[in-house]
């Protein structure tokens, strides 16, 4: 027995001091793997490392917007679980497609959120300069080897390296890349970018922009909402807007203000634009040919709070009549004169009443289009229709919303319908070039249908005197 | 009637009328200008046959060319007169001129006239800047075929003239109803597609019917692998225009704006046969030379497919350039001859009915008011149009007269709609009948004019065939009627708030009152004639109107405010009487800073023939006022 035992003993002392071609081969085998492994981990340690990234990165001095996102991949799954995001995949799947492939093609990278995260690392920082855009990534080991194979077939001109169309250089870890050199030598130049704004979240995005008004925003798209602030000065007023959400029968679109002059620090985005110079020149024309009289300079004095509302556009006929509606709050007790009666001085309205609240009716084109006047326990009303003016009279509801400065709410759905009916409209009387009706709904339609299936926009902004602070955010159709 | 001899609540509801006569006819002093509003028209003259119309600037370019009716889109791509004339001598379509010396010559203002009274054919002299030599251009429309012709003579010049024709063409297949814009604003989205056939020694413009974004497609890949002529025709009917001459070609230039106008005026060789988008095109011909005398002609053709348009140049090249003309003006003047009941021969009167035939729609009997750039001029306006129905009427063409009634019958709207009522009518509708002013601009001045052109026209008639006429204009009048018997007020009576020109929306003015008395008045003038129960009603209504105009006239000093040929066509509905009680002809008005009574209101003959002057050869409005004031009593 001990023979035995000692035997095979002896045997197996004898396999490991001389082991045979084929157990030579297994451990060969095994060691191989483990240093397959070790090098993986070494290679995992060093692409973390590589990732990890100081600072925001480098883009240009004086970029007119800057955007941030700590961990782009995640912001993107949170993107594509958006109820949004299966309708644009379903409605728009040549569009998804186009915009997939003209990414692969300038980057290479399947665009799917966790090859970017291997490939480019987390966070990315992209901005515009005098309409150049570019970005800053942080990549790991899998594109600085990608990058020293491109160095093999490309050598670099003043300093960058072209990969189909872009530009890009590295500096202190980071990946410059853009269409434009310009883009890249001036990030190459400034510092690392220190302002991306107050908030940050792994899953956001922080934007900054100096133009037109200075501001910043924290866009989260799982929790469907963008906030930030405006650097412009508006009088600040410790009272909420009241009519918001006053509104009955659910308009299209609501605007409210506290002060009528509320936006002018905005009108500078939109005065040079051909649209704006447009309407300066016939509408001036217009208005003058009116001849209305015009309202005395302290009109709007009594007022504290002005609100206009969309309720439809009637399109039976060519022309669209816009079905329309505005409130206007008085501070003091009601009683007095409408405000805008002063309008009414050069004419003869009708007088009227709805509901046995008195006011007057002045056609201006047609039933269609009337200047209708009436006032309501502190409220008075302007519409564009009697039948308006008899369902909103005695029906709003006002109520504090979270804003004491602009308000703006808007039905994506019947946004989209009446978008979808005017452009049917439209290339039905050949005024789309290119598109008949049949081509809008293949190429158009699909994309008013998705923005149809937005539910509700809120925006939301009050100032502080010194600042707007302002919050956007989508919700399921229906009220919040 | 004093107002304080008024009880008190008698002065509260009157009070309101006052202020609304007073501020009603202030406020008309300062009427809007129509030209302000939408462009000076940009033409001298027009020649046309009721399909095609063709306007000729004063620099002798062609600035519009409207088919298949003088109202329907402009083919032809003229933006809205410059203010600087040297830029509009290159829009829409022209010759131009290449010196030995090198220097080029484009338009420049010239002298334009009709080559004869009784003919339609065009002559524009000395139209070329800093030339050496003289030009004259003759251009026609064919009587009777969709084609234009033209010929430039050049004398003066021993050495060869290089002759090219230019034009930027922009067919268009749609008219936009309620917005008169589809070709004036927009310009850019109209145009499809331009090539040159060299075989056929063509050039053809042209759009298909409701172009698919398929068909752009295709027309770019045509015009990307320089396809043959064959694979063009393919695309169908729509609007084709094509061009060619019986002088030899030299060059054919297309391409995208600009390019072949620049390409000739820099001597370059043409780089393209095709193109697609907003195009143009330009042809360089070799003229006739015949010792000092240099020509070339060109001849346009109108079709809705190639056929079409191959045809009519096939026809036109074998018949030649002269013929055509003989063929036209003979149309022209045995047309005259025969339809000119008073046969008086008056060289102006012959050019007004010229004018005013070659407004019309041959298929619609509309009349364009001025078949013209800018569009909205191009329109049959009814409150205007009444009296070009009465000009027909007095210079015996009773027949054109009757045929420009039935279409504004035709626009009488039938059903109720928003802001449409019933016995409305459209204050502009394209010749084919479409309505051209947006839906909501409400216009009862429009229906109470063709009342009264319906009652002005019958009343020229025989009596037999004036019974025969109102009973087939029954049912548009009794809508009419009671439209405008029914636009009131209520406590007042003032009728209520119609689209005003002058301000560009509603209002009350004392000129509406004063029409809408006109039109109820011509109403109730038909009904009682027919023995019809709306008589009475209306009768009554026309006394309402009268009262409160009498109030006005009693209780405001000022004078009435009135066009002046308002009382001439009051005349025709109202008769004069010599009561003594007050009646609507006591009303005070003012004629040349004199105060006088409307019974005693001139014609404004003078004034007319002074206003109506630069316009006779291309406002069918203007001509016909023109007519009127020659045809009365005390015009000679």
């Amino acid at each position: 027995m001990e023979r035995g035992v000692g035997g095979e003993l002896s045997r197996r002392m004898e396999t490991v001091q001389n082991p045979s071609p084929r157990n030579r081969r297994i451990a060969r085998g095994w060691l191989a793997l483990l240093a397959a492994l070790l090098v993986y981990a070494l290679l995992v340690l060093l692409d973390q490392h590589l990732k990890r990234a100081p600072h925001p990165g480098f883009r240009p001095e004086q970029a007119s917007c800057t955007a941030f996102a700590p961990d782009a991949p995640q912001t993107w799954m949170a993107l594509k679980r958006l109820p949004a995001a299966k309708t644009v995949r379903d409605e728009l799947p040549r569009w998804v497609h186009q915009a997939e492939l003209a990414l692969r093609l300038a980057t290479g990278i399947r665009p799917e959120p966790e090859r970017w995260r291997v490939w480019l690392g987390p966070q990315m920082l992209a901005s515009i300069r005098d309409g150049q855009w570019g970005v800053c990534v942080r990549p790991g080991v899998l594109l600085h080897a990608a990058h020293w194979a491109n160095r093999l077939v490309a050598s670099s001109v003043d300093g960058f390296y072209t990969y189909r169309g872009l530009r890009y250089a590295w500096r202190e870890g980071f990946l410059v890349a853009s269409p434009w050199p310009e883009y890249v030598r001036a990030a190459l130049q400034a510092a690392p970018c220190a302002n991306t704004g107050a908030e940050s979240r792994p899953d956001g995005v922080s934007l900054v922009w100096n133009n037109p008004v200075p501001g910043e925003a924290l866009l989260v798209p799982g929790d469907l909402e963008l906030r930030g602030r405006l650097t412009v000065s508006i009088p600040h007023t410790p009272e909420s807007l009241r009519l918001p959400d006053a509104w009955p029968n659910d308009p299209m679109l609501t605007v409210s203000m506290q002060r009528l002059d509320a936006l002018s620090p905005f009108w500078s985005l939109f005065a040079d634009t051909a649209a704006a110079q447009w309407l300066e020149r016939h509408g001036t024309a217009l208005v003058t040919a009116w001849r209305f009289p015009a309202l005395p300079d302290n009109w709007d004095a009594r007022l504290s709070e002005a609100a206009l509302a969309l309720y439809d556009v009637d399109i039976s006929e060519i022309t669209p009549v816009p079905e329309c509606a505005a409130a206007l709050r008085d501070r003091e007790a009601p009683g007095g004169t409408h405000p805008l009666a002063p309008l009414l001085t050069g004419d003869h309205p009708i007088p009227y009443a709805w509901n046995a609240h008195p006011g007057q009716i002045l056609p201006v084109f047609g039933e269609k289009c009337s200047l209708c006047l009436a006032g309501d326990e502190g409220y008075w009303l302007v519409t564009t229709q009697e039948p308006l003016m008899g369902r909103l009279l005695g029906h709003l509801s006002p109520r504090p919303a979270p804003a004491n400065t602009f308000a703006l709410r808007l039905n994506c759905k019947k946004a989209g319908g009446l978008a979808s009916n005017v452009l049917r409209r439209a290339a039905a009387l050949e005024l789309i070039p290119e598109m008949d009706p049949r081509d809008l709904e293949r190429e158009w339609l699909p994309a008013v249908h998705v923005i149809s299936q937005l539910g509700r926009l809120s925006v939301d902004a009050s100032s502080d005197g010194k600042q707007v602070i302002f919050a956007a955010r989508l919700s399921e159709d229906g009220h919040e | 009637m004093a107002m304080s001899n008024l009880p008190p609540t008698h002065r509260a509801t009157l009070l309101p009328l006052l202020l609304f006569f007073a501020l009603g006819g202030m406020s008309a002093l300062h009427a809007l200008d129509f030209e302000t509003a939408f462009g000076k028209p940009d033409a001298a003259a027009i020649t046309g046959n009721g399909g095609l119309c063709v306007a000729v600037g004063p620099c002798g370019q062609i600035t519009s060319c409207r088919w298949p009716s003088p109202g329907y889109c402009n083919q032809l791509s003229c933006t809205p007169a410059a203010q600087d004339k040297a830029q509009s001598n290159v829009l829409g379509a022209a010759w131009a001129l290449r010196t030995a010396d090198g220097r080029f010559h484009e338009a420049a203002p010239g002298q334009v006239a009709c080559a004869a009274p009784t003919s339609t054919a065009i002559e524009v002299r000395d139209s070329f800047q800093d030339a050496p030599f003289t030009t004259r251009q003759t251009l026609f429309v064919h009587s009777s075929r969709d084609l234009l012709a033209l010929r430039l003579d050049v004398r003066g010049e021993t050495a060869p003239v290089r002759f090219f024709w230019r034009a930027d063409f922009t067919p268009c297949a749609r008219l936009l109803p309620e917005w008169p814009l589809a070709d004036w604003a927009c310009g850019a989205i109209n145009d499809f597609a331009v090539f040159a056939d060299p075989d056929r020694k063509t050039v053809y413009h042209f759009r298909p019917a409701a172009p698919r974004a398929d068909d752009w497609q295709r027309a770019r890949e045509l015009v990307g692998r320089n396809a043959g002529p064959a694979e063009w025709y393919a695309f169908g009917d729509g609007v084709w225009i094509a061009y060619t001459s019986p002088n030899p070609w030299r060059a054919a230039y297309c391409g995208t704006a600009g390019e072949p106008f620049r390409q000739t005026e820099t001597d370059s060789r043409p780089t393209q046969r095709a193109a697609v988008g907003n195009v143009q095109s330009a042809l360089e011909l070799e003229p006739d030379v015949q010792a000092e005398d240099q020509s070339a002609v060109l001849l346009v053709a109108f079709g809705k497919n190639r056929d079409q348009v191959d045809a009519l140049l096939r026809d036109a090249m074998t018949a030649g350039f002269a013929q055509l003309r003989s063929e036209t003006e003979g149309y022209w003047a045995q047309w005259l001859k025969e339809t000119d009941t008073i046969h008086d021969a008056n060289p102006l009167r012959q050019r007004c009915l010229l004018t005013i035939a070659q407004a019309t729609d041959r298929q619609s009997g509309a009349i364009a008011a001025a078949p013209v750039s800018p569009s909205p001029n191009a329109l049959d306006f009814p409150r205007e149009g009444a009296w070009t129905t009465l000009a027909l009427d007095l210079a015996g063409y009773p027949a054109a007269a009757e045929r420009h009634l039935n279409f504004y019958k035709k626009l009488v709207r039938q059903q109720d709609k928003r802001g449409m009522p019933a016995g409305s009518l459209p204050a502009a509708a394209y010749t084919n009948g479409v309505e051209a002013a947006p839906h909501l601009v409400l216009e009862t001045d429009a229906v109470a004019w063709t009342l009264g052109s319906i009652w002005q026209h019958t009343r020229l008639l025989k009596e037999t065939a004036r019974a025969a006429q109102l009973n087939a204009a029954w049912p548009g009048v009794e809508a009419m009627g009671r439209f405008l018997s029914h636009w009131t007020e209520g406590n007042a009576g003032v009728p209520l708030h119609s689209f005003q020109r002058e301000f560009l929306r509603d209002r009350q003015t004392e000129r509406s009152l004063w029409t809408t008395f006109m039109g109820v008045a011509a109403a109730a003038n038909i009904a009682r004639t027919l023995g019809r129960v709306q008589a009475e009603e209306w009768k009554q209504r026309q006394d309402e109107l009268e009262s409160l105009i009498q109030f006005r006239c009693l209780n405001d000093p000022e004078p009435v405010r009135l066009p002046p040929t308002f009382p001439f066509w009051l005349q025709g509905i109202l008769p004069k009487t010599k009561d003594i009680t007050w009646d609507i002809w006591q009303a005070e008005v003012e004629v040349d800073g004199q105060r006088m009574p409307l019974a005693n209101a001139p014609f404004p003959i003078d004034a007319l023939r002074k206003d109506t002057e630069a316009r006779l050869l291309f406002d069918s409005s203007a001509a016909a006022m023109r007519l009127i004031a020659e045809s009365l009593p005390n015009s000679r």
